[in-house]
């Protein structure tokens, strides 16, 4: 079966049908976005590849429940998303910063909800593991939050649009620009301060 | 209405919102907000206010308490212990970046970024660049700004483990996926059938009360049929005779209202000469009420067996004899 000529969604149904090499042509597709999205996210490599492969796991069972007029892409990411999410929220990761309400509308209730911890998600070990994930833009996003983090990440790396992004997080249209204006702010200051 | 535990406004966004450079969906955040809040309208004000008195003026330098002297005419409702004199301070720290030896503005965050992503509409971006293109200090900003765009986009992705796929697949079967896929709603065929199939009864019992209420009026008939046949002045030769007699009148009938249609249609003349050979058969008569009366059988035997003989062992006992 020759899959590079088809679309994801057409892949998708051959995948809904049974066959295993769709499955596995979807996770050739997506392996690596997904990974990478959380292996930036909780920065350990192991964790990351046990909650990416958690993700592929839901969401080829969940395949049934997809629709076909949303993006593949931004239905993986969503379930990877919430996973990754969720998972920090739970281990509280220690050091990292979290939103009190994912669904705040405005910079306001941002503020007024999150909960005002030190912004990089490791502990020193880690840090210093993470090898990998090293160079400046690395380490600078490696200190924004993780909402800012996860929003600048889809925006630039895997080239959403805002919509999507917004979509992929459940959040409004509105507080994902704030978060992807102000993660670049914070990326800018902290570059300029590398720089200095 | 100020809600003191809510956070107002930043003077970043207000300054935005003045310039009409904030994206829609944040404006319409932040209005909602200065619907409320009486405090942000105000500063809201004095920022307009300012950016209109540094569009106003020509070639006259600000002074340094230029701020002052602009807000200075700005009523600020309510005012809260310190909040005016740290929002003078922080027109102050803003307006030597914000305003050149010139009296336009610099350009704003927002603005810069979305000229990089290619957000801006055709005039506002003719502006930016204009902007851009005597302005070194904008120039900086942008080249900052270029830094971190650029050094998002060469974001690389990172591969998992190679056995990655492996893993997934194993705890994965893309069989029982397949079977747990919902139906697609049926068609119109499927639907009628499924719905005649609905009126069959489900058990063997029902099935059989079913077929032989079908067949009653096929025993009604065929008993008063043999009561006719049996009457002692009626013979069955008679009857056979009689029969065909009529029957050779119905084809007569039919015969001259088929005679347009036969010229049309072969399937018609054939069953019209078909019907005509079988009224001249009393053989074929005669079979036929063998048939009916074999059906009326069946009839009884489902009746009795079904409805009568179930009502007489639960219900009244009857002398058989
Ligand atoms: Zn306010
Ligand atoms: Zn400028």
């Amino acid at each position: 079966m020759e899959y590079s000529a088809l679309e994801d969604r057409e892949v998708v149904e051959l995948a809904c049908s049974g066959r295993e090499s769709a499955f596995r042509e979807l996770l050739s597709r997506y392996e690596k976005p997904v990974f990478s999205l959380v292996f930036r996210m909780v920065r350990n490599r192991q964790l990351a590849e046990d909650l990416a492969q958690e993700a592929f796991i839901k969401a080829f069972n969940a395949l049934g429940s997809y629709k076909p007029e949303y993006r593949f892409s931004s239905w993986l990411f969503k379930i990877a998303n919430n996973l990754t999410i969720d998972h920090i929220r739970k281990k509280k990761l220690d050091t990292v910063s979290i939103d009190g309400s994912p669904h705040a509308r405005e910079g306001d209730e941002i503020d007024r909800t999150r909960l005002d911890l030190p912004a990089t998600g490791e502990t020193p070990e880690e840090y210093t593991e993470n090898r990998e994930l090293g160079g400046q833009i690395e380490e600078a996003i490696a200190r924004l939050r993780p909402e800012y983090r996860t929003a600048i990440l889809l925006r630039h790396v895997e080239g959403h649009s805002y919509d999507e992004v917004a979509d992929i997080m459940d959040l409004p249209l509105g507080t994902v620009k704030t978060y992807i204006h102000r993660g670049r702010s914070e990326l800018k200051g902290l570059l300029a301060g590398v720089a200095a | 209405m100020t809600t003191p535990s809510k956070p107002h406004l930043e003077s970043e966004l207000l300054q935005a919102l003045a310039e009409g450079t904030l994206p829609s969906g944040d404006e319409r955040t932040a209005r909602a907000h200065l619907d409320q809040c009486a405090r942000c309208r105000s500063e809201l004000e004095g920022w307009s206010l300012l950016f209109r008195e540094l569009g106003s003026l020509e070639d006259l330098g600000p002074s340094k308490d230029f701020a002052e002297r602009v807000m200075a005419g700005v009523e600020i409702a309510e005012p809260e212990p310190g909040r005016l004199s740290s929002l003078l301070d922080r027109l102050k720290g803003h307006l030597p970046t914000r305003v050149r030896g010139r009296t336009d503005r610099h350009l704003s965050p927002l603005g810069l970024q979305g000229y990089l992503e290619g957000l801006l509409d055709r005039s506002t971006r003719r502006g930016v660049e204009a902007h851009l293109a005597s302005c070194m200090e904008c120039q900086g900003e942008l080249a900052q700004w270029k830094t971190v765009f650029g050094g998002l986009e060469t974001l690389p992705h990172h591969a998992p483990s190679t056995a990655f796929a492996d893993q997934v697949m194993a705890k994965v079967s893309p069989h029982a996926i397949a079977q747990a896929m919902p139906k697609p709603a049926p068609g119109l065929a499927t639907r009628l059938v499924r719905g005649a199939r609905r009126l069959v009864p489900e058990s063997r019992k029902g099935r059989l009360v079913a077929g032989g209420v079908a067949l009653a009026p096929a025993m009604g008939l065929t008993m008063a049929v043999a009561g006719i046949v049996l009457h002692p002045l009626v013979s069955l030769q008679g009857l056979a005779t009689l029969a065909s007699g009529w029957a050779g009148e119905a084809v007569g009938l039919a015969w001259s209202w088929g005679l347009g249609l036969m010229t049309d249609s072969w399937i018609i003349y054939q069953a019209m000469v078909l019907v005509d050979q079988i009224s001249r058969a009393p053989e074929v008569l005669a079979l036929g009420f063998v048939g009916l009366w074999a059906a009326t059988l069946f009839s009884g035997w489902i009746l009795y067996r079904y409805i009568i003989a179930p009502s007489l062992s639960t219900g009244h006992h009857v002398q058989a004899s």
